[in-house]
């Protein structure tokens, strides 16, 4: 059994910069035993932020800005009121790059020549910081870590804020980023990398969610975030299915065996993998035209699940 | 190599400086405030890269103070704590 919320909020504005544009390899046709990795292009992060304050931000918290200055440019300014918006960034492994060198200059060099700049970028709660400087938000800001769930258990703080008023609106979103270290141990320890064939993906995705009070919501609801960590994931029958492995390889389970019974349409994502790829998938639902369960697995039978209930979908 | 061309060279690469290069850098620009515009996290990363490129620590803010003034001072911080261990060698 899985722990359900529900939620009548919507989110207003989306925004992704995800690593889509240019891939290692060939997505369509991964070899297996090969690994592929997509990664993000931000150049054009200077549309919403100064080139000035961008100095000392790493990739990482750059991929993130970017999806927040879009999914900010979507919504009209009525539906994002700065002293009243929360920041929640969920993300799996954090800011890897900048902590493998902050690592690696500690180690290199000692304590006392480990390199601030990438401390400060290292540190989890930096990226969400930044947004909120950069984007002059005034609510609270928060990031979560629960590697593969971590975008489900920020979908849920974020709806509890809104529930509780804490705040009006709130920017959730997910960011997570490719490094050689990451490439190096999948290629090294996976168990199922021979078998199976793996991209990995970075990126962020971010949106702007709200309590539904609007007569008609500019991309749809999200009914319900459900977490939970036993076989029953309790998969509705009457809607499509979009399925994301774990980003580990413990469990490419089949989509075919979700549950037996199920008509509708299944998809399984062709973009890369990362623990907080789901938030990919409910951009995807969010601009589908049917209810939509996104499935994301975790480890140790851990699972989230999303429904979704895109704006032409509910009024239909 | 001029210490002071090593010096602009080492502030843009380590302090991230797109916009600049070691020539449109003045020798008595003050690095922070309305010079360069560093702020105190890029004065921590100096001390830091100052020991990794030349070997020469900032152990205390009396002696940070005068030599992170500007490209001048700091060229004549490391020059006499060069010559310093050069002298305790002989």
């Amino acid at each position: 059994m899985g722990r359900t919320h529900a939620f009548d909020w919507t989110p207003g504005g989306m925004g992704a910069s995800y690593g889509m544009d240019s891939p290692l390899d060939d997505p369509a046709n991964p070899v297996a035993g090969e690994s592929h990795a997509f990664t993000a292009d931000t150049s054009s992060l200077t549309e919403f932020v100064a080139k000035g304050k961008l100095r000392r931000i790493d990739h990482y918290s750059r991929m993130a800005l970017l999806a927040c200055g879009r999914a900010i440019k979507d919504v009209p300014p009525s539906l994002f009121p700065r002293g009243r918006t929360g920041v929640i960034l969920a993300t799996g492994y954090g800011a890897l790059s900048s902590t493998f060198s902050f690592l690696d200059s500690y180690i290199e060099k000692g304590d006392k020549l480990a390199f601030p700049t990438h401390f400060s970028n290292s540190v989890h709660n930096a990226a969400a910081a930044h947004i909120s400087i950069c984007y002059n938000i005034k609510g609270p800001s928060l990031t979560v870590s629960q590697l593969d769930m971590s975008f489900f258990s920020a979908l849920i703080t974020a709806g509890s804020w809104l529930e509780t008023r804490k705040t009006d609106a709130v920017l959730v979103g997910t960011a997570d980023t490719y490094c050689n270290v990451m490439g190096y141990c999948i290629d090294k320890f996976s168990r199922s990398r021979k078998k199976t064939p793996y991209s990995f993906g970075e990126g962020a995705v971010f949106f702007l969610v709200s309590r539904a009070t609007h007569a008609r919501p500019v991309y749809g609801y999200i009914d319900q975030v459900t977490m939970g960590q036993s076989r029953n994931r309790e998969i509705p029958l009457d809607v499509d299915i979009i399925f994301t492995p774990s980003s580990t390889d413990t469990c490419h389970a089949a989509p075919g065996k979700l549950r037996a019974g199920h008509t509708r349409e299944l998809k399984v994502r062709r973009h890369g993998f990362s623990p907080t790829d789901s938030s990919m998938d409910a951009a995807y639902a969010l601009e589908g035209k049917s209810r939509t369960c996104c499935i994301k697995l975790g480890q140790n039978g851990a699972w989230g699940k999303l429904m979704i209930t895109p704006a032409d979908g509910k009024n239909k | 190599m001029d210490l002071k061309y090593k010096l602009k060279e080492m502030i843009i690469e380590e302090l991230q400086i797109e916009d600049l290069t070691p020539e449109e850098i003045e020798d008595d620009t003050p690095l922070f405030g309305e010079g360069l515009g560093l702020d105190s996290l890029d004065a921590v990363e100096l001390v830091v890269q100052l020991q990794v490129y030349f070997g020469v620590e900032i152990k205390n803010i009396e002696e940070g103070r005068p030599a992170l003034q500007s490209i001048n001072t700091l060229a004549q911080f490391v020059r006499a704590r060069q010559d310093k261990s050069m002298d305790k060698e002989v």
